[in-house]
């Protein structure tokens, strides 16, 4: 995993983005770009994301819930089987409790709630990764790449 | 219970703790400086006594708990088995004080803990030092643990994680004010907590239960969610740690973990470092139970502080939740609503000053600007009205609610069996409407039960389910509501009614034989109708359907009827959503402009004038093969008719319940939203006109009462007869 502080308790995060829907992964990477963050990839179904996700290993991943072929639940769930560590940010729309339960108990960190607001979803991203750059977390602010 | 009930009931409510509050604060001032008095206790007493009746019926645990407990005390001072101290005068203004809190919460709709598991330890501590009972060590904590730690369970819960070694913490944490999803934000918070150790305890309660009822697809109401949640968590890491855990989470503003005291086996307290409470007296001995009270009630109030001052969130949620909902006189309502009448009034007047002048000046950039700006000013006004309109909007469950109690006890008197079936409840429409179509339709549902439904045998004999079964329901269509009123009862006799009509001279035969079968069902709506053979207890009090027509349009509403023998009757009510602002059809009459409501126009067509027959001297036309009665407008206002020299009549068909009329006038100028202003007091009543409006010219146009008009037309006709 990389990251890059390039500012003092930034971290700069290698982002995947899955949604099926093609404008919410634009306003997603347009939000994660402008807030220094790099988007490795884009999925637009679960399928597709799992396979991304082997392939690049991204520092995050923002994932949608409903989506065809494998869902975002289901996606979670893959994925974190491969990789326990995987850090999984679902994007729910209002009125979908019960499967932000789900994705949770999947294993997926956290949740937010679309339509996104730029400086929440930030906010939760951060957090997401908060583990790695709390200082009195671990041995480093930041830990360290392959 | 429907919702103004229930506000109704929470104003109520709220004004009595007011008045008890100050009984007591009063009568506490009293008790400190002339001492106890008989009459004073007594007048605690019973203020304390009449808190806990009312919470209790409100379901507010809390003040009933607290209050409980003070009417225990205070009894006992009563029956001189406790002195008055000044001890017990503190712990009473604490009460008093945490009532208010509790009151104030109340009317927040929660958000904020108000602690009393302090102070009702404290006042059983006073009431136990009367009796001389040992005060109890697991007692003395009961001031610490802020939630229920009265619960003998939980109580054992940490008890036993704390022998086993196991750190037991309060967590309280904050979301942030305008957090989404906050059920299952809290639900999240307690599945992280639960990876760390054991939940012994949540608040709101039933938070460790959230994975079963998501299985059960619960839904939670995320508006009754409090901002602040707190958790009890037996786990063997450091509160830094639960602390580091939980802001990883977003919408998390704020957590504060503290340390729960660890008891030894003898019941000594020892405190653990970061406990803020238990720093009191470190021998504040298990016995001495007023010192540990007064220590943990103390840390309940410092607690309550943090919440509300650390809390810089909190409290603005609070205060939105409270102006949520406000009581407002209908009156001020009213005001508004015609004060936003004159902006639609002047606004229209703006927007053709704004025209001409665009016609008139076309390069000139200032017009441009105005009619920009009367364009803007239209959108906001819209907005405005629309607003308005729905704050004057009601659901009709307010009144469909009435009618389950009423169907069946109708049912039973007259020994049938009836399911009723409501649908539609949530219909919003205005408060004015609901008010008025109340009558009216339980004369419908009376009717329905008494001469439609049959009794019991009488329908199986038929094949029927021995059941009957009746159907209310509400529904909008396009910028109506629709109230259908339906039974699967006997059906209305065609030929009964006809008979009965033409017997009570409503109808000559001729008429009579012109009629479609639908056209003779309308006739139950003539005056001095009734199908009734006798006259029941429960319809038939001489107040026909007739009523209930005159009542729908004078609402300018529509019934219909559709009734199939054996099968059963429905009636179709379609009522405007608002009495106050209508749409129109604009119709010039010579130099003058009327407005028909568009709720009454069926169809608008242009016929040549020689369509126009006379059939024994009245003036019908016919449309799609039905013969339909002219009236020219003109004649009903005593407007000189123009000469026909048109090649096409503009034509409205208009339509109020059981009639239709072809209503010729000189010009139709359009649709327009109008505001409906009465005539005024000392204009009174007119045949024909319902009210008047504003054009946008300024001119005022009369609005056309088609019922009246109605009338008007078989007056005449009966006179020319």
């Amino acid at each position: 995993m990389a990251g890059n502080a390039s500012r003092a308790g930034f971290v700069k995060l290698r982002v995947m983005i899955v949604d099926d829907a093609a404008f919410m992964r634009m306003v997603l990477r347009r939000i994660l770009e402008s807030a220094g963050h790099e988007v490795v990839g884009e999925a637009a179904d679960g399928n597709e994301a799992v396979e991304k996700y082997v392939e690049l290993k991204p520092d995050l991943v923002t994932m949608d819930i409903t989506m065809p072929n494998k869902d975002g639940i289901e996606a979670t769930r893959v994925i974190r089987a491969i990789d326990p560590n995987a850090k999984i940010l679902m994007t729910s729309a209002m009125g979908q409790e019960a499967m932000v339960k789900q994705a949770v108990l999947s294993g997926a960190y956290d949740f937010v709630v679309k339509p996104v607001d730029e400086e929440r979803f930030l906010r939760a991203v951060a957090k997401v990764c908060g583990e790695r750059i709390m200082p009195s977390q671990g041995s480093g602010h930041v830990v360290a790449g392959q | 219970m429907d919702s103004s009930f229930a506000s109704e009931m929470a104003g109520l409510f709220l004004e009595e703790v007011e008045d008890q509050l100050h009984i007591m604060e009063q009568e506490i001032l009293r008790l400190e400086r002339d001492g106890a008095s008989d009459e004073t206790v007594q007048n605690l007493f019973r203020a304390a006594h009449t808190l806990k009746g009312s919470s209790a019926v409100m379901g507010f645990d809390e003040m009933k708990r607290l209050t409980h407990e003070m009417e225990h005390v205070l009894d006992q001072v009563r029956n001189r088995r406790l002195g008055v101290s000044t001890k017990l005068v503190d712990l009473l203004f604490q009460c008093l004080d945490h009532l208010r809190t509790l009151k104030e919460q109340f009317m927040a709709g929660s958000g904020i803990f108000v602690e009393i598991g302090a102070i009702v330890h404290e006042l059983r501590n006073y009431a136990f030092g009367s009796e001389d009972q040992p005060e109890r060590p697991k007692e003395a904590a009961i001031g610490e643990a802020v939630l229920c730690m009265e619960d003998p369970e939980t109580w054992a819960k940490v008890r036993n994680a704390q022998d086993q070694g196991f750190s037991v913490y309060d967590i309280q944490v904050r979301l942030v004010p305008d957090c989404p999803m906050k059920s299952v934000r809290a639900w999240m918070i307690g599945h992280r907590l639960r990876s760390l150790g054991e939940m012994l305890l949540t608040h709101p309660p039933g938070l460790e239960e959230l994975e079963d009822a998501e299985e059960n697809g619960t839904v939670f109401d995320e508006e009754s969610w409090p901002s602040e949640l707190r958790y009890l968590l037996a786990c063997q890491t450091t509160a830094l740690h639960v602390e580091e855990t939980l802001l990883t989470i977003s919408d998390v503003a704020g957590v504060r973990v503290t340390p729960f005291p660890v008891w030894q086996r003898e019941g000594a307290p020892v405190s653990a470092a970061a406990a803020p409470a238990v720093g009191a007296p470190a021998g504040a001995a298990p016995a001495d139970g007023s010192a540990a009270g007064g220590a943990s009630g103390a840390s309940a109030h410092e607690g309550t502080g943090a919440a509300n001052g650390g809390g810089a969130g909190a409290v603005p949620a609070a205060e939105k939740r409270k102006a949520r909902t406000i009581r407002v006189d209908v009156e001020r309502l009213e005001h508004l609503m015609n004060l936003v009448g004159e902006l639609v009034i002047d606004q229209t007047r703006i927007h053709q000053v704004g025209s001409v002048l665009h016609h008139l000046y076309a390069a000139d950039e200032t017009v441009d600007e105005l009619v920009q700006v009367s364009d803007h000013l239209a959108r906001v006004i819209g907005e405005l009205q629309e607003s308005v309109m729905k704050v004057r909007m009601l659901p009709i469950d307010q009144l469909f609610s009435r009618f389950p109690r009423m169907v069946r006890d109708l049912a039973q008197s007259l020994n049938k069996e009836i399911d009723l079936v409501i649908e539609g409840r949530e219909t919003e429409l205005d408060r004015t409407v609901i008010e008025e179509i109340g009558d009216p339709l339980i004369h419908l549902i009376r009717n329905a039960i008494d001469h439609g439904i049959e009794p019991a045998e009488e329908r199986k004999r038929k094949g029927k389910p021995a059941k009957g079964r009746l159907r209310i329901a509400a529904a909008h269509e396009e910028n109506q509501v629709v109230i259908t009123v339906e039974d699967d009862g006997a059906g209305i006799d065609v030929d009964k009614i006809k008979h009965s009509a033409l017997r009570k001279g409503l109808i000559s035969e001729e008429e009579l034989k012109k009629l479609s079968d639908p056209e003779a069902l309308r006739l139950i709506f003539l005056p001095g109708f009734s199908t009734a053979s006798s006259v029941t207890d429960i319809s038939g009090r001489g107040v026909g359907m007739d009523i209930v027509r005159a009542h729908i349009e004078k609402l300018s509403g529509v019934i219909d009827i559709d009734s199939r023998p054996g099968e059963g009757t429905r009636f179709t009510i379609k009522l405007p959503l608002t009495l106050a602002i209508i749409t129109g059809l604009l119709i010039r009459l010579s130099d003058r402009m009327f407005v028909v409501p568009m709720s009454s126009v069926m169809e608008i067509v242009r016929v040549p004038p020689e369509a126009i027959q006379t059939i024994k001297g009245d003036a019908v036309v016919v449309i799609r093969e039905q013969v339909v009665p002219v009236v020219w407008l003109h004649d009903v206002f005593r407007i000189p008719r123009m000469r026909e020299t048109k090649r096409q009549l503009p034509i409205i068909v208009v339509g109020t319940a059981d009639k239709r009329m072809a209503l010729v006038v000189d010009e139709l100028v359009g649709n327009q939203e109008i505001v409906v202003k009465s005539l005024g007091s000392y204009v009174g009543k007119i045949n024909g006109i319902s009210g008047a409006t504003i054009l946008g010219d300024g001119q005022v146009a009369l609005i056309l009462e088609v019922g009246g008009i109605g009338r008007w037309r078989e007056m005449r006709a009966g006179r020319a007869s």
